[in-house]
Order: C-alpha cells, then sequence, then structure tokens
C-alpha cells in the first residue's frame, strides 16, 4: 500500500512555488484600459470646470436680472405714484408737456424757415430801401429845389412806412417767435427739472423710509466642505480600536433664514443636510459567536446587518503583537492576509441652526461673528468596511442619538454686489455635545466647515 | 528601482513604472488568479481587472504591512467579487459533512492536473477551498469574505476535499499517468 498523505497538504506543498506567467496580451489590456481612464479623467474635470463656471454665471445673471427688473418696476410705480399724489394734475402736466414739446419742435422748425425767409426779405427790402431812400433823398433835394415834393413824398413816405411797418411787423413777429421759442424751451427746461426732481425726490423718499425699516429679512442658500473631527481621537464604535482617525471631505447644504432685530444683531435659523464621516486605519472584521457577546466580551456600539450574524472589530495593532507572540513560529500563518482595512462610519444629519449674528462692520465688506446651537436629526448611519480595495456595508452604529445638539460659532465675512444681493463666506466651527450616547464612547466630535453663499435681502 | 519608489511613481501614474510593477508581480498574482478562476482565459480576465484596481486604488497603499500581501488580497477579492454571487445548491446537510479524514496517495501529481481539479470544482467550494487550504484565511474571515455562515464554509471545504479526493483516486485508479509529472 503506498503512503498517504493528507490532502490539504499535498496541495499545499504543490502550490508553494506555483508561479505562471500571463500571456502579453493581460499587460496590452491593462495598458489600453489605464489610457482610457487617463483620458476621461483628462475630460471631467475640463467638463465639470466649464460646467461650474456657467452655471456661477448663470446664477449670478439671473439673479441680478430678476434683481435689476424688480428695481425697474419698484421705480416706475414709485413715479406715477408720486405723480398722481402729490399734484393729481401734474400727470395731464406730463402728457401735455410731451405734446407741448413735440409741438415746440414743430414750431421752432417753422421759425427757423420763418426766420430764414424774413433775412431774405429783410436784405432784399433794405436794398430796395437804400435805394428808395436814396431815391426820396434825391428827391427832397430836389423837391427842396424843385415843385413836385408833395406829390411824390407820400408815396415814398407812405411806402417806407409800409416797408418799416412790415420790417418792424416782421422782426417784432421774429422776435416774438423767437422769445416764444426761448420760453418754451425755457419752460421745456424748467417742466423737465420738475419731473426729475419728482423722481428724485420720490427716490429720497424711497431712501429716506429705506433707512427706516431696513432689509429685515434675509434668505441664503449656502453650501460649505465639512471636516469632522474627534477631540479625542479613537473611535466611536469600539474604543479599542486606535488607529488613525481621518475625516472624510463631506458636505453641507442648506438654506439659511435670518431676521434682522436692528442694524448690528440678527437672528437666524434655517435647515441644512450635512454629511459627515470619519475613517479608522487599522481594522480588522471578525465574526464572533452571539455567546461571547451575550458574556459582555463586545465593545461594540454598532448594529451588524450582515447576513452572517454578529461581526466584530478588533484593533489590528494588538492582533499583531499578540499574534508575533503566540504564532510567530506557525508555519502556517495568515498573517499575510488577515488584513487590516479601514473601518468608515458615515453619518447624516439634517440641522436646524438657531444663530445670533453680530455686525462688527456693516459697509461693503461685512465682518460678524456669530453664536448660537444647532439641532441635529440623525437621517443616516451607516458603517462600511474597506479592505483590499472592496468596501461592504457591515451595519450601523446603534449608538448614535437619533436627536442631538451643538454649538456652533464663527465668523462670517459678507461682500454686497448691491443693497439687496451679498457674497457670504463663513468658517464655522460646530461642537457636537451628544451626537454619541453618553458613556457608550469618548469619542468628542465636532465639525468644522467653511459655508459659502448668496445672500438676498428683502 | 526601491519599491517604494515604484509605488510613488505608480501613484503618480506613470506609465511605464506601472508597467514595471506588472511585470514584477504579474506571476505571482496569475497563480492566485488560476487557482480562484474557472478556468485561464477567466484567470487573464480577472488578472486584468486585479491590476486596473490596483493601479486605482495604489494611492490608498500607506506601507502598513506587505506590499506583495495587499496586491494579493485585491486579486483575491476581484476574484471572489467574481464568483461569490453564483449560488450553490446545499443539498447535503452542513453539519452531516465535518469528517476530515482526507487523505490521498503521497505521489508527485502534475500541477496541472491539480489545478485542473480545482478550477472544475464548483464556485464556492474552489473558493472556500483556496481561501482555508492555500491561502491560509481563517472559517472566520470567509464567512466574511463571502458573506455566509461559518458552518457554510466549513461544509464547503469538506464538500470541495471529498470532490477532489474523489478525483485523485480516481486517477489513481485509472492509471491515467498522463496526468502525471513525467519525471
Amino acid at each position: 500500500m503506498k503512503p498517504s498523505k493528507h490532502i490539504d497538504r499535498m496541495f499545499q506543498e504543490s502550490f508553494k512555488d506555483f508561479q505562471e506567467s500571463p500571456s502579453p496580451k493581460v499587460w496590452k489590456g491593462i495598458e489600453k484600459k489605464l489610457a482610457e481612464k487617463k483620458r476621461k479623467n483628462k475630460i471631467i474635470p475640463f467638463w465639470w470646470k466649464a460646467v461650474s463656471i456657467a452655471a456661477m454665471l448663470a446664477l449670478f445673471f439671473s439673479i441680478g436680472f430678476f434683481y435689476q427688473n424688480k428695481i425697474n418696476t419698484q421705480k416706475s410705480i414709485s413715479t406715477t405714484t408720486s405723480l398722481e399724489n402729490p399734484n393729481t394734475g401734474e400727470t395731464d402736466l406730463l402728457e401735455t408737456l410731451t405734446k407741448q414739446q413735440y409741438g415746440f419742435s414743430s414750431v421752432n422748425y417753422q421759425l427757423l424757415k420763418f426766420e430764414n425767409n424774413l433775412e431774405s426779405l429783410f436784405t432784399f427790402q433794405l436794398i430796395i430801401e437804400t435805394e428808395e431812400t436814396e431815391e426820396t433823398l434825391r428827391e427832397v433835394k430836389q423837391n427842396r429845389s424843385g415843385s413836385t415834393r408833395l406829390a411824390q413824398s407820400p408815396v415814398n413816405a407812405s411806402s417806407s412806412i409800409s416797408f418799416a411797418s412790415l420790417v418792424s411787423n416782421s422782426i417784432s413777429t421774429f422776435e416774438v417767435s423767437k422769445t416764444i421759442a426761448s420760453e418754451t424751451s425755457n419752460s421745456e427746461v424748467v417742466k423737465k427739472k420738475s419731473i426729475f426732481d419728482v423722481i428724485e425726490e420720490e427716490n429720497n423718499n424711497i431712501v429716506t423710509v429705506e433707512t427706516k425699516l431696513p432689509h429685515q429679512w434675509e434668505i441664503q442658500p449656502n453650501v460649505a466642505p465639512v471636516f469632522m473631527n474627534s477631540f479625542n481621537g479613537g473611535n466611536a464604535i469600539n474604543e479599542e480600536l486606535q488607529g488613525k482617525t481621518s475625516s472624510n471631505a463631506n458636505v453641507s447644504y442648506g438654506v439659511n433664514v435670518a431676521y434682522a432685530i436692528n442694524k448690528k444683531v440678527k437672528i437666524r435659523t434655517g435647515v441644512n443636510q450635512v454629511a459627515m464621516g470619519y475613517n479608522t486605519q487599522d481594522v480588522i472584521l471578525s465574526t464572533t459567536s452571539s455567546s461571547f457577546r451575550d458574556q459582555g466580551f463586545q465593545s461594540d456600539n454598532f448594529a451588524s446587518k450582515t447576513s452572517i450574524g454578529n461581526v466584530s472589530l478588533i484593533n489590528a495593532n494588538s492582533i499583531a503583537s499578540s499574534r508575533n507572540q503566540a504564532f510567530s513560529e506557525s508555519p502556517l500563518s495568515s498573517s499575510e492576509f488577515s488584513s487590516s482595512g479601514r473601518l468608515s462610519h458615515e453619518l447624516g444629519f439634517l440641522e436646524v441652526p438657531l444663530e445670533i449674528e453680530y455686525a462688527l462692520l456693516d459697509s461693503k465688506l461685512g465682518i460678524h461673528i456669530l453664536g448660537g446651537g444647532s439641532t441635529f436629526l440623525l437621517n443616516n448611519n451607516e458603517i462600511f468596511f474597506e479592505e483590499g480595495g472592496t468596501s461592504s456595508n457591515i451595519g450601523e452604529a446603534d449608538n448614535v442619538n437619533d436627536f442631538s445638539f451643538s454649538a456652533n460659532f464663527g465668523i462670517g465675512f459678507d461682500y454686497s454686489i448691491s443693497n439687496k444681493l451679498s457674497l457670504n463666506l463663513e468658517p464655522k466651527m460646530i461642537y457636537q455635545i451628544n451626537t454619541f450616547q453618553s458613556n457608550t464612547t469618548d469619542f468628542q466630535p465636532y465639525f468644522f466647515g467653511v459655508y459659502s453663499g448668496i445672500k438676498l435681502k428683502f | 528601482m526601491e519599491l517604494k519608489k515604484l509605488i510613488k511613481r505608480c501613484k503618480q501614474q506613470d506609465i511605464s513604472s506601472q508597467k514595471l510593477l506588472y511585470e514584477m508581480f504579474s506571476s505571482v498574482l496569475f497563480s492566485i488568479s488560476l487557482k480562484y478562476s474557472r478556468n485561464y482565459a477567466e484567470a487573464e480576465d480577472n488578472l486584468q481587472d486585479a491590476f486596473i484596481q490596483i493601479f486605482e486604488k495604489i494611492h490608498q497603499f500607506e506601507h502598513k504591512g506587505s506590499f506583495e500581501g495587499w496586491l494579493k488580497r485585491i486579486t483575491i477579492n476581484i476574484c471572489l467579487q467574481r464568483y461569490r454571487s453564483q449560488k450553490v445548491f446545499e443539498l447535503v446537510n452542513e453539519d452531516a459533512l465535518q469528517a476530515d479524514d482526507a487523505y490521498v496517495d503521497d505521489e508527485d501529481y502534475s500541477l496541472s492536473f491539480l489545478l485542473n481539479c480545482i478550477q472544475n470544482l464548483p464556485n464556492r467550494y474552489r473558493l472556500v477551498f483556496n481561501l482555508y487550504v492555500l491561502d491560509g484565511f481563517s472559517h472566520n474571515e470567509i464567512a466574511l469574505k463571502l458573506k455566509i455562515s461559518e458552518g457554510t464554509s466549513k461544509s464547503n471545504l469538506s464538500r470541495a476535499k471529498e470532490i477532489l479526493r474523489k478525483k485523485i483516486i480516481a486517477i489513481n485508479e485509472e492509471g491515467m499517468y498522463s496526468y502525471k509529472n513525467d519525471n
């Protein structure tokens, strides 16, 4: 009979140094896919940038357009009211004035024509006159000396008179028309001025009203990258996990509404969706039997959702050290593969802040400080275990409170584009008070967000 | 080139460094892929996917533990992802098959024969056998990886061994020495 061998050992020995080179087409495939990904990566950021810039511009312009339209309609309303309110007759005046203006321009044109005619007539008549006067002078001389003086002189005189009267008439009419023209133009200016005055006055009235009652309400859509961290480090799920904790870069977005109590102080609230999370390195995932759990060996604060039942988390460093001590001589140690992975805890909250804002500087560039608190409603709680390039959802933390509170403080900068619109930047620190149930963890989270948005005042 | 430098270059997506890394580790990783896959063609596909993922995730490698181990884990996970979803009909009571008496004649069987035996196992049996016997994972770890219970893992292993043992015995009895090593 042939000697027998355990099948495990037989396979282990056979495959111990097993290596085989793949065909060259594998690398070609990899190279092709990598090139494709590179191209995609290059294209996507470019498009994203272009799209985001376009979206920002569109947003600003649309707000600007909306805002401008609003101002125009408001102004036109104010002028009509001004015309109707203080002097009810002025609307008619406006109509007549515009008519007059129109009429005057035609009068002016006619006057100009008349003037030209008159000038030509005048020079012509002057020439005649000089000729005639010369003649009459001669005649007068003749009459002085001669006989026909009386007979001719009345004719000359009448003609000269008629001429003179004509000239004087024409001049007077010219002058009259000129005075009319100047008068009308003057009156036009005066009337025009009066309209502008009214508008200006009305504007002033608006301004004065505004100074009395500033924009009391502000609405501010905002978005912020948020970074979660803990004062004590560690992990909220299992205190034994002491690996490096790092925050995921997450995002908060929402809308704030502020009410100005006076020029300096505003009270504000809103709704924000906050997504945050943190990663803990050096974690080993392991299944444990339920008996262990019952005996209280388990200090995990999480509920496993996996189909395999209870899962526990182990600090990779402690395992590694114990393994080194106990199994260093074991030929078949699984240390190469018993991989430590990364535990990722994702949390989502609906945040309702209540904050007070105090203005330090209130000009084109405004600076304010703010303080207050927020109420958090838990709406996402997931734990992922990432290892060897794969990530799987392993459950949720059961020590996160559904309701929690925070203390908030920050500083804000406003850059006003107009008196109704301003850009806003607000670094804010949010210290979470009872996110995790008391006595379950030392993990004391806080998060820091740089909120930016557009403030609309009304 | 020092491995650390090579990894750094690969993180910067330098294609020549990526090729160098591939040349260094492709044989080791291909052997894993061959064991976990059903055939040569699928093993090549899986190796390709593994390297794509390696180059994608290499920025996550923080020089904790062995780099080769990290590469092997990714390769194994790629194969597991591909085959673990395919269900195996559990016709046998899981607890009934716990006997661990799978002994075979001590002979030099050819590697290609043994590989062929493994590749022809049903998906889950193959994965469990590879993970437990050849790569030293515990039933606990296998249960987590395959999203099955530890009991299932154990019974799958027994079934796998039983199938392998029968195949090897059959070879010996039929005297098909073409499968055996020539030397």
